[in-house]
């Protein structure tokens, strides 16, 4: 459905967007991911047609949207856009609001349209009010229901939730996803939060500084990510030092200060071994009091079912964190005996 | 016991309906300041309790349509004439790029420096030496009225339009509408209350003109009231009058008011917009791409506008001026100088205040009654200067026989008039006429900041006075500096109330550029209207400096 | 950059308010000091009024205006009132002077030849005007045209230029009319003039008499002082007001319309001694001369030679009448000429 290919973008002198490419199937829903000034908002407005490409091409169903020699006009594309404000328009009613992009149909088409996604957004009763009167959540589900309204072949949305109540989030979320995914639509959706991410994408792209670090799915990037970026941006954890050792047809294994882990380096005639940082999540531990590996905590983060611990181990001197079920409930200062169990070896 | 209880919750239901009142001071002073200068309406009003019917027989078997008709449509005329020169000429000004752009978004101000009446004389000079036709028509009237006031609709539309979300319009995009589309029914929809009130502006300016109609020789409401009041000697007729030319004002207001009421365009919610997003989106404005033609178009409109609304009557006066240079009296047109500027000055700066008070009385005190004392007040810019004046002169006359009487009592001498020809009766005129404009822009400014603003700050632990100062005030810089330059403008301009309530030995330069005009030595105008145009541009580009470093 | 510049506002601010209420210091009437209310515009009784100045030592504060607006001011000052003198260009504004109350009799002692003043002395001309007919010779020929009423003749529709009737000398000349002529015959020559009008009343007189040379029509009414100034000023103008020629009107019966400007004492003057003074001096050689000259008036004093302009326009009868009347007279005249549709 949506195919980038090669994608460079320059504002001004500054080149924004370093050599992109991603594709987003029909009725995925798809998600930058990433820090500000990544280039994600810079993306999805060149995909909108705001800004032009230096070079690479964007194909939406096939057909070359945007390349270096041709820019579809933003009104000629079929894209529709949610903004992180959601701009609805203050002087008209919710109902106006909707149709106001299928100003080419009927008054019946547009009539019944626009009953349709009341109903699929539940704003029904809301249909003569204005966007002032309309708490949060709901401007947002009028913004998203304008911009579905004319059936676009993409719906990109800036930030959406960024302007909602974040305990609100993960539920609006979670409605959002059921409503993309039973129009069918195909979404591209930014945002700098991983939780929402994670609720509503189906395969996310974590960019930095103007590039696609990983694209995969929530899963994939959070237990095998690919660069030291993403494990670092993605979900919780720290990396300790480590020593990969590589002896003659092995594939090696990583010493640390916590243990020794196998890995899968290709195998070589010679031995080798070179400095890496091991990822430890901090959901890969087990406590074992009589654990030759003794830390002592030196922070906790109460979060309900779990405490988040800061432990550190006093040979290494490193600090790792850790998730344990709140009834262990360690002060700080007490010493735990941990065992490392790592289902992914991740070292950079 | 019980008796200190009783005394206890009296003193406390005391204190607290203190209170009350104190809150509501916002309220009372409101209505003092709108008791105050509503003063000359109420002489007018009251000047219907004298009513000769065989009068108003003859007005009406004579006179009384042509005036009416004439008023409306002049006012209809400019109305339309301001309003679509000055939004076409914001939306240019703010939605393309083209040559100029940026000189033009203040040069098209500049016609504001220039009195109705002058540009009246300047063309109707320039036509008859020319040997083209004879302006001298409601046509006429209406495009030169028009080609000075629409920068009231420009000044307002433009802020609106550049202040609109640049998302509307990438929301709009994406819905696949133009950029036309977009603008009526989008941008225009949304500017519409400060488009009106600029029109509305206008409208009033060109109901209150006498100059133009009256050198026209057009038969409107204003020179029907000067014709009653010089010719007949009918002063209560001629307040009469003015009432009626006020009734159309009122409706004017009205109808202005009553299309903001419904709208409430600041923005709901606070949002913490991601600094990439507006960043970018600001720098990708103007990324559409436009023909070279559109763009020259473009330019050549703002340019004609230009020259026709200020090059070319400045030039015309300028050279008049020039040929007259030789017999310049230099101290007596520095004093002129000097006492214009200085007038509009502190003229500007108190009327403002007292605008800016009666703003804050509307947004603090929660009664809505506060909105309708301003309307009131700002009733005075109906009423012609002279009449104005008038209805001044006696409430103050007898102030100035009370006072004396009092003093006489008190110290056995006469003090003479303090209130009458002085400067005191001069700036009440002023005040009086002028509120309306001050008012506008700084209820539209104040209108632009949140309520919940307010409140943030008032949780916060700080005063009202802090609020004003720390928080409202930069933000309404903008709104009060149009506002003291639309009032400096004016007062420089102010011909009628001026000519009458002036302190002896007193001129500024209206006065003689007018007693020259109306003498028909047009080119002996020409030096103090030019001047009164220099000064007046002055202003003109310190809004627009200030507007563009905002 | 902008502190400088508000700087530089304030300080001219306070020097031009100091400055200016140090000049204009109206409260008390201070007695080496005369103030004047004169419909005159500044620049044509200034050098008189300097010259009085300097000679008697004492200060002349002046205010300018229209008659009526300054009339009023007067009335709503009242006692308090500072003006000493008031100069009008038209005598209905001093006949309303005197019947609001706000003069008081002359007391100076006038010359003989001060004929045209009020009965009681309440006020007396110092120039005279007249409203004389205006023609283009080349398409009305010489004694086509002898009377006002010849005016209203059918053969003149669209030929004729007059302003408007809000202005004060059509007022006057439809008042001394009424007077002469009574109501109907008033009423008659004005519809009849309306019905020739060439084009709906706009501009002044200097206006009507370039409509001619610019062929919009051939008759106009204007005073001679427009037409004076007209012949005394630039070359294009002096072009234009040589292409017309002026017809006195009504010669054989009751003369052309005579208007005048004249001067009073306000009845609160706090200097009477020297308003009076200034009336004689008014009336003086000096004052008479400069305005025959300089300005192109009749003056009062038929001793003073007129300027040659006005020579040249030739010598006529002017009306009698008293013009008292004239003045009170003015709101009716008004009336007719709205009825007349007289713009």
């Amino acid at each position: 459905m949506l195919k980038l290919e090669n994608i460079q973008i320059a504002l001004g002198e500054k080149q924004i967007i370093h050599d992109v490419s991603l594709s987003l199937a029909s009725g995925d829903i798809g998600c930058l991911l990433g820090p500000s000034g990544c280039g994600k908002t810079t993306l999805l407005r060149a995909i909108a047609g705001f800004i032009p490409l230096v070079a690479g091409t964007i194909r939406i169903q096939g057909e070359t949207v945007s390349s270096s020699q041709q820019h579809i006009d933003v009104t000629q594309r079929k894209v529709g856009v949610v903004f992180q404000d959601f701009a609805l328009f203050p002087h008209l009613t919710v109902g106006q609001n909707i149709v106001f992009g299928l100003h080419k149909q009927t008054t019946q088409q547009q009539q019944a349209r626009l009953t349709e996604l009341l109903d699929l957004t539940q704003l029904t009763d809301y249909a003569d009010q204005y966007p002032h009167q309309l708490s949060g959540g709901q401007q947002q589900r009028v913004a998203i229901a304008r911009a579905l309204a004319p059936r676009p072949e993409i719906l990109l949305l800036d930030e959406p939730f960024s302007a909602l109540d974040p305990s609100l989030r993960e539920s609006l979320a979670l409605d959002i996803k059921t409503l993309l995914k039973y129009e069918g639509v195909t979404a591209l959706l930014i945002t700098h939060d991983q939780t929402e991410a994670f609720t509503i994408a189906d395969k996310i792209a974590v960019m930095n500084d103007g590039h696609i670090e990983q694209y995969a799915s929530a899963y994939d990037l959070y237990h095998e990510p690919k660069t030291y970026f993403v494990a670092n941006f993605v979900g919780e954890g720290r990396f300790i030092q480590g020593r990969v050792v590589v002896a003659p047809n092995t594939h090696g294994g990583i010493q640390t200060a916590l243990g020794e882990f196998a890995v899968h380096e290709e195998p070589a005639l010679a031995e080798y071994e070179k400095q890496a940082l091991l990822l430890v999540r901090p959901d890969d531990f087990v406590v074992e009091p009589t654990s030759q590996y003794q830390v002592t905590v030196i922070g906790r983060a109460f979060r309900g079912a779990h405490i988040l611990y800061t432990f550190r181990h006093a040979d290494s001197g490193q600090d790792v964190l850790c998730l344990l079920p709140s009834h262990h409930d360690y002060q700080v200062g007490t010493a735990v005996g941990i065992r490392l169990e790592l289902e992914h070896v991740i070292y950079f | 016991m019980a008796i200190t209880a009783v005394f206890t919750s009296l003193g406390h239901s005391f204190v607290t309906s203190i209170f009350a009142v104190l809150r509501d001071t916002w309220f009372v002073s409101a209505l003092c300041l709108c008791a105050l200068l509503g003063v000359p309406i109420i002489a007018i009003l009251w000047s219907f309790t004298d009513i000769s019917v065989p009068l108003w027989t003859h007005l009406i078997e004579t006179n009384l349509s042509l005036y009416i008709g004439n008023s409306l449509l002049l006012a209809l005329g400019v109305g339309i004439g301001s309003g679509v020169l000055g939004v076409s000429l914001a939306w240019c000004v703010t939605q393309y790029e083209f040559w100029g752009r940026s000189w033009f978004q203040w040069a098209l101000l500049l016609p504001l420096a220039m009195p109705a009446y002058i540009m009246a004389y300047t063309y109707t000079g320039l036509f008859d030496d020319l040997g083209w036709f004879d302006s001298r028509s409601l046509i006429g009237a209406i495009a030169f009225m028009s080609l000075v006031l629409y920068p009231y609709v420009f000044m307002l539309a433009k802020t609106a339009f550049s202040g609109q979300q640049q998302q509307y319009q990438e929301v709009a995009a994406t819905l696949g509408v133009t950029r036309s589309a977009y603008f009526l029914k989008i941008a225009l929809p949304i500017a519409r209350p400060a488009v009106l009130t600029g029109v509305a502006l206008a409208m009033m300016e060109a109901l209150a003109d006498y100059g133009t109609v009256a050198f026209f020789g057009i038969s409107t409401f204003t020179t029907g009231i000067f014709r009653t009041w010089f010719g007949m000697g009918e002063m209560q007729l001629a307040s009469q009058l003015a009432g009626g030319l006020a009734l159309f004002v009122l409706v004017v207001l009205g109808l202005e008011k009553h299309s903001r009421r419904n709208m409430r365009f600041y923005q709901t919610q606070d949002l913490p917009v991601n600094k990439d997003t507006s960043a970018r989106a600001r720098s990708t404005k103007s990324a559409s791409v436009q023909s070279s033609l559109s763009r020259y178009a473009l330019s050549a409109y703002c340019l004609s506008v230009l020259l026709l609304a200020f090059i070319i009557p400045v030039t015309q006066l300028c050279v008049w001026a020039l040929s007259t240079l030789e017999h310049i009296d230099v101290t007596e047109y520095w004093t002129l100088l000097l006492n214009s500027f200085s007038l509009a000055l502190f003229s500007s700066i108190l009327i403002v205040l007292i605008a800016l008070c009666l703003s804050y009385a509307q947004r603090f005190a929660k009664t809505k009654s506060v909105g309708y004392l301003t309307q009131f007040a700002a009733l005075g810019y109906a009423i012609p200067g002279t009449v104005l004046a008038i209805g001044i002169l006696q409430p103050f006359g007898w102030l100035d026989e009370q006072l004396n009487y009092l003093w006489y009592q008190w110290f056995g001498e006469y003090i003479g008039l303090v209130f009458s020809g002085t400067f005191v009766a001069l700036f009440f005129a002023y005040c009086v006429r002028f509120l309306s404009v001050a008012v506008h822009n700084t209820q539209t400014g104040l209108e632009r900041i949140k309520p919940h603003i307010d409140d943030a700050v008032l949780t916060l632990g700080r005063g009202r006075l802090s609020l004003i100062r720390r928080i409202h005030f930069p933000l309404l810089r903008k709104s009060l500096l149009a506002a003291s330059i639309l009032v400096f403008v004016d007062v420089l301009k102010e011909l009628p109330a001026t000519l009458i309530l002036r302190p002896f030995n007193f001129n500024t330069l209206a006065v003689k550029a007018f007693e020259y005009a109306a003498d028909e030595r047009l080119i002996a105008a020409a030096m103090p209207s030019v001047t009164i145009v220099i000064i007046g541009i002055i202003p003109v580009i310190m809004l627009t400096r200030a507007m563009q470093q905002n | 950059m902008r502190k400088i510049v508000f700087g530089l506002m304030a300080s001219m601010l306070c020097m031009s308010i100091a400055t200016t209420y140090a000049s204009a210091n109206p409260t008390v009437a201070n007695p080496e000091s005369l103030n004047i209310y004169s419909a005159r515009n500044e620049a044509l009784i200034k050098p008189l009024l300097d010259q009085f100045a300097s000679q008697h030592n004492v200060t002349i504060n002046l205010v300018t205006g229209k008659a009526d607006a300054l009339l009023a001011r007067a009335k709503s000052e009242g006692q308090f009132s500072p003006v000493d003198i008031i100069i009008t260009t038209d005598v209905g504004r001093l006949a309303r002077a005197k019947s609001q109350g706000l003069t008081q009799p002359i007391t100076a002692t006038l010359p003989a030849f001060a004929t045209l003043q009020d009965p009681q002395q309440h006020w007396v001309a110092l120039t005279t005007r007249n409203r004389p007919i205006i023609i283009n010779p080349s398409n009305i020929a010489e004694g086509e045209i002898t009377r006002y009423e010849d005016l209203i003749k059918p053969e003149y529709k669209g030929r004729v230029c007059v302003r408007s009737s809000t202005n004060i000398y059509n007022q006057s000349m439809v008042a001394a009319m009424l007077m002469q002529q009574g109501e109907a015959a008033t009423l008659a020559w004005a519809k009849g003039l309306v019905n020739n009008f060439a084009r709906r009343p706009k501009g002044g007189d200097r206006d009507q008499i370039k409509a001619i040379v610019a062929g919009v029509c051939d008759i106009a009414l204007a005073n001679t002082y427009y037409l004076a100034a007209l012949r005394n000023a630039d070359a294009d103008s002096v072009a234009i007001a040589n292409q017309v020629k002026v017809v006195w009107p009504n010669q054989s019966d009751r003369g052309v319309h005579l208007n005048i400007s004249g001067i009073a004492v306000a009845k609160y003057a706090k200097n009477t001694k020297m308003a009076n003074q200034l009336i004689t001096f008014m009336l003086g050689r000096e004052a008479q001369d400069w305005y025959a000259k300089t300005n192109h008036e009749y003056p009062v004093d038929p001793a003073i030679e007129w300027s040659s302009t006005l020579q040249a326009m030739g010598t006529f009868k002017a009306e009698s009448v008293e013009l008292n009347e004239v003045g009170e007279l003015n709101a009716k005249a008004l009336q007719i000429m709205d009825k007349a549709g007289w713009q």
